[in-house]
């Protein structure tokens, strides 16, 4: 049985095809477009440092992947990663030993995560505005911590290991965004509760008459995004040497972005981790060749902007015959 | 001949929809158009308004080939449809809905008339005899004056041809009756009528010609009074179809579910429900009495207020669906879009969704297993699918109800309560899930099914208990009950209310 549709079929399936494909041919268009027009972005020493980069881009995303998938949003991330490199610094500057600090870091980010699970879903209240209140909290904070100056990390392991050391001639940042994709890769396609995320973001009514511990599983999914936003403050932390109130501002911004270019919907119920991944690249090359090529940083935005609504609008025509 | 269309080949994506089909229709008939879902009925239709081309065919209007290239051209020939799902603006008057789009304007187009608009609106509802107040929000109409309005905006225009997809799909007994007289007084002003539907007693009722089609291609076209049910049964589903009841006696198998006055708000007051293991339990009784009400206490949806439940002679009292269905007993939804499926996802993600940690060790499952899994149900319950993977969306009304009933008997319960399992459904789809509950009873397990069509519940069922306000107002032998008795005990006023 053919469904109604307001839109003809072929509109609906060019539109598809062109959302499928957009994460990949925009990849390669930025690609060689910088190579083209930059003589340092083709160079190993650059695509290292942009792998080591996008390193905090590429877990938060992975963590707004689950988010979005369930239909929800977390716009706390980048105001949360700049608090805790802050906390992180100043833990470190106060005598703790590194790993301990590393350690904490992972905690408190959970709970800042769970937190924002549990007003959400048992609150029963939009996560946008939720993580929006968390967000100028997390920001508060940490000018209130620092009184707006940034915190030097001194331990000199730390820095070296979370972000020059190198494990088999990778950067350790790339083993632990690699490590970090294939539990969440290996948890969305193999585990139950990951399986089961599909249904309670596309349905969750269906879900929990189906016996699915629908708020656990919402909740549990920001927990997680709470710590891999921790992950991506030490990561950040390290790359800076240092930590600053908003020390990350493109942060949020740029991860909803990757998601998005991906494909995903943000009503639930579709999202994948290789195509954000994909996304996610697309921003961090991006990213390094508008700087190489000395882009004004607010133009950034604009390009970015422009990316954003091209992918939503997309996805839109894309599921016009669900609609 | 007023519409004729001949030849008609539709092919989409994977699917031959149409296949020559061919269709006809006269000034002033109503002239039913029936086959199971996926037949191809609202693509020939969808073809005839204008939504799409044709591959191949012609489309005559008066004798003379026409071409419509947009709704909007057939509707400028008189070709209006009412299509299943509605689109009103339901914070909108009556008026403003009946004539969106063409208000009466003042000041050369400025503002709308809005006295105009009503008083125009109230001239279309009462010519057409519908006793609506043109100022009354839409919001605060039913469903089915919904679809009234929805019918006075297509034939208030200059309607020759008016297309109903499955009109009463939504409507209660009531509403069924202004709809038949609404119908009857269009085709008295010579308007040419197509009604598809389901519902066989409709057809008999109403129409003058039938026409049937069948995987896309045309069967047959026949005056009514020359057809009779088994013979437009054989038409659209191409082989005879078993309408057998059955006997067992229910009081000598073992009780499965016992409930005593169970409690809820003012929907459920005091029913008392007996299930056996092996039988077939019918619930009747009108919208509102309490069916589905009765149905989420005993699957654990929802926690009575009072009264008690054993299940297998052990206390059952569930706090929620996931301690019921460890205790195997299962719900299918009567609705099965919202509540049922997950539309988007797959076939195989939807059979294996209760049943993922079953499938699972130590929590993790492998996507081969799910296919497996999916596979093996599918194929035990014959859903039509080119394979697991395809989305639940794009399948049949029959084949996705197929799917919810194999996700719930998946987990092998003992317990199962279906609720409307065949609606939405055509003949066919219908006759091998009459089939299916019969087994899963003679398999021992314990099924009660709801339904609001009194001859599917005498069918299907061993018992029929009728719910009335929210009580069990009887428990009746299906092979002694009649529509009459059932009605009878349906609009039974307790006197301890």
């Amino acid at each position: 049985m053919i469904e109604a549709s307001d839109r003809p079929e072929r509109q609906v399936s060019v539109a598809r095809l062109l959302r499928d494909a957009l994460p990949y041919a925009g990849l390669i268009a930025v690609i060689v477009f910088f190579s083209l027009s930059s003589e340092f972005f083709l160079d190993l020493r650059n695509f290292e440092r942009l792998v080591t980069d996008s390193a905090t881009l590429m877990l938060v995303a992975f963590g707004m992947t689950l988010v979005i998938l369930l239909g929800e949003i977390d716009l706390s991330v980048g105001a949360v990663v700049s608090l805790l490199a802050v906390v992180l610094a100043q833990m470190m500057a106060a005598g703790l030993p590194w790993p301990l600090a590393v350690l904490a870091i992972l905690g408190i980010g959970s709970v800042i995560g769970l937190l924002n699970g549990i007003i959400t879903i048992f609150g029963d209240i939009p996560s946008f505005i939720v993580t929006l209140g968390m967000m100028a909290i997390a920001t508060g904070l940490s000018f209130v911590f620092t009184g707006s100056i940034s915190v030097a990390i001194m331990s000199e392991p730390f820095l070296v290991l979370f972000y020059d050391a190198r494990f088999l001639g990778l950067p350790v940042p790339l083993w632990i965004v690699g490590l970090a994709f294939a539990i969440a890769a290996f948890y969305l396609a193999r585990t139950v509760p990951g399986r089961e995320l599909y249904a309670v973001g596309a349905n969750p009514a269906a879900a929990r008459l189906s016996g699915v511990p629908v708020k656990r599983r919402q909740v549990t999914v920001f927990a997680i995004m709470g710590f891999l936003v921790a992950a991506a403050a030490i990561l950040s932390a390290a790359r800076l040497g240092s930590g600053a109130p908003a020390s990350v501002p493109a942060l949020t911004l740029d991860a909803i972005a990757a998601v998005i270019i991906g494909g995903a919907s943000l009503f639930g119920g579709r999202a994948s981790l290789l195509r954000t991944l994909t996304g996610a690249a697309l921003i961090a090359v991006l990213n390094n060749g508008m700087v190489l090529m000395n882009i004004n940083i607010d133009a950034q935005y604009i390009v970015k902007g422009v990316i954003i609504l091209l992918a939503v609008v997309l996805e839109r025509l894309a599921s016009g015959a669900r609609a | 001949m007023l519409l004729e269309l001949t030849h008609i080949t539709k092919r989409f994506p994977g699917v031959l929809a149409l296949d020559e089909a061919r269709f006809d229709l006269r000034a002033g008939e109503v002239h039913a158009f029936m086959g199971e879902n996926g037949a191809g009925k609202s693509t020939l239709m969808k073809i005839a308004s204008g939504l799409f081309p044709p591959d191949a065919g012609e489309i005559r209007i008066d004798g003379t080939p026409v071409r419509f290239s947009s709704p909007a051209q057939a509707k400028a020939a008189g070709i209006h449809t009412v299509f299943q799902e509605l689109t009103v603006l339901p914070n909108r008057t009556v008026a403003e809905n009946l004539l969106i789009g063409r208000e009466p304007t003042r000041a050369g187009g400025l503002w709308l008339d809005k006295t105009a608009i009503r008083r125009q609106a109230q001239t279309i509802l009462d010519r057409l005899g519908i006793g609506l107040d043109a100022d009354r929000p839409l919001a605060t109409l039913s469903t089915g004056q919904r679809q009234m309005v929805e019918i006075a905006r297509a034939c208030s225009q200059n309607t020759r041809v008016l297309i109903l997809d499955e009109p009463t799909s939504s409507l209660g007994r009531a509403e069924e009756d202004v709809l038949f007289d609404l119908v009857r007084r269009l085709k008295a002003d010579g308007v040419g009528i197509v009604y598809i539907t389901h519902r066989m007693s409709e057809v008999f009722a109403l129409s003058d010609r039938i026409t049937v089609l069948r995987d896309g291609r045309f069967v047959l076209t026949d005056e009514t009074s020359d057809l009779d049910r088994p013979a437009l049964i054989r038409a659209m589903v191409g082989r005879d179809v078993a309408e057998d009841r059955h006997g067992v006696d229910p009081e000598t198998l073992p009780v499965a579910l016992d409930a005593r006055g169970l409690v809820r708000g003012t929907a459920v007051r005091g029913a008392d429900v007996t299930l056996h293991a092996g039988e077939v339990l019918g619930i009747a009784g009108l919208m509102g009495a309490g069916r589905t009400e009765i149905a989420r206490l005993i699957t654990g949806i929802d926690r009575p207020e009072a009264g008690r439940m054993d299940l297998f002679g052990q206390s059952f009292a569930p706090r929620d669906i996931r301690e019921a269905l460890s205790r195997g007993v299962a719900y299918v939804s009567e609705d099965r879009k919202g509540l049922g499926l997950v539309l988007p996802l797959s076939v195989a993600d939807n059979v294996a969704l209760p049943s993922l940690a079953a499938l699972a060790s130590r929590n993790i499952v492998t996507p081969g297993r799910i296919a497996d899994f999916a596979r093996d149900w599918m194929q035990r319950l014959g859903v039509k699918a080119a394979g697991g993977a395809v989305a639940v969306e794009t399948l049949s009304g029959g084949n996705q109800q197929k799917v919810a009933l194999a996700k719930w008997l998946a987990i092998h319960p003992r317990v199962i309560i279906l609720d409307e399992p065949t609606r939405g459904v055509d003949v066919g789809a219908k006759a091998e899930i009459y089939r299916l509950i019969r087994q899963l009873a003679d398999d021992g397990v314990a099924v009660m099914a709801i339904s609001s069509e009194l001859p599917e519940l005498l069918q299907m069922s061993d018992r029929i208990a009728v719910v009335a306000q929210g009580r069990i107002a009887g428990v009746v032998p299906a092979s002694e009950a009649t529509e009459e008795t059932l009605l009878d005990l349906a609009f039974f006023e307790g006197d301890a209310a």
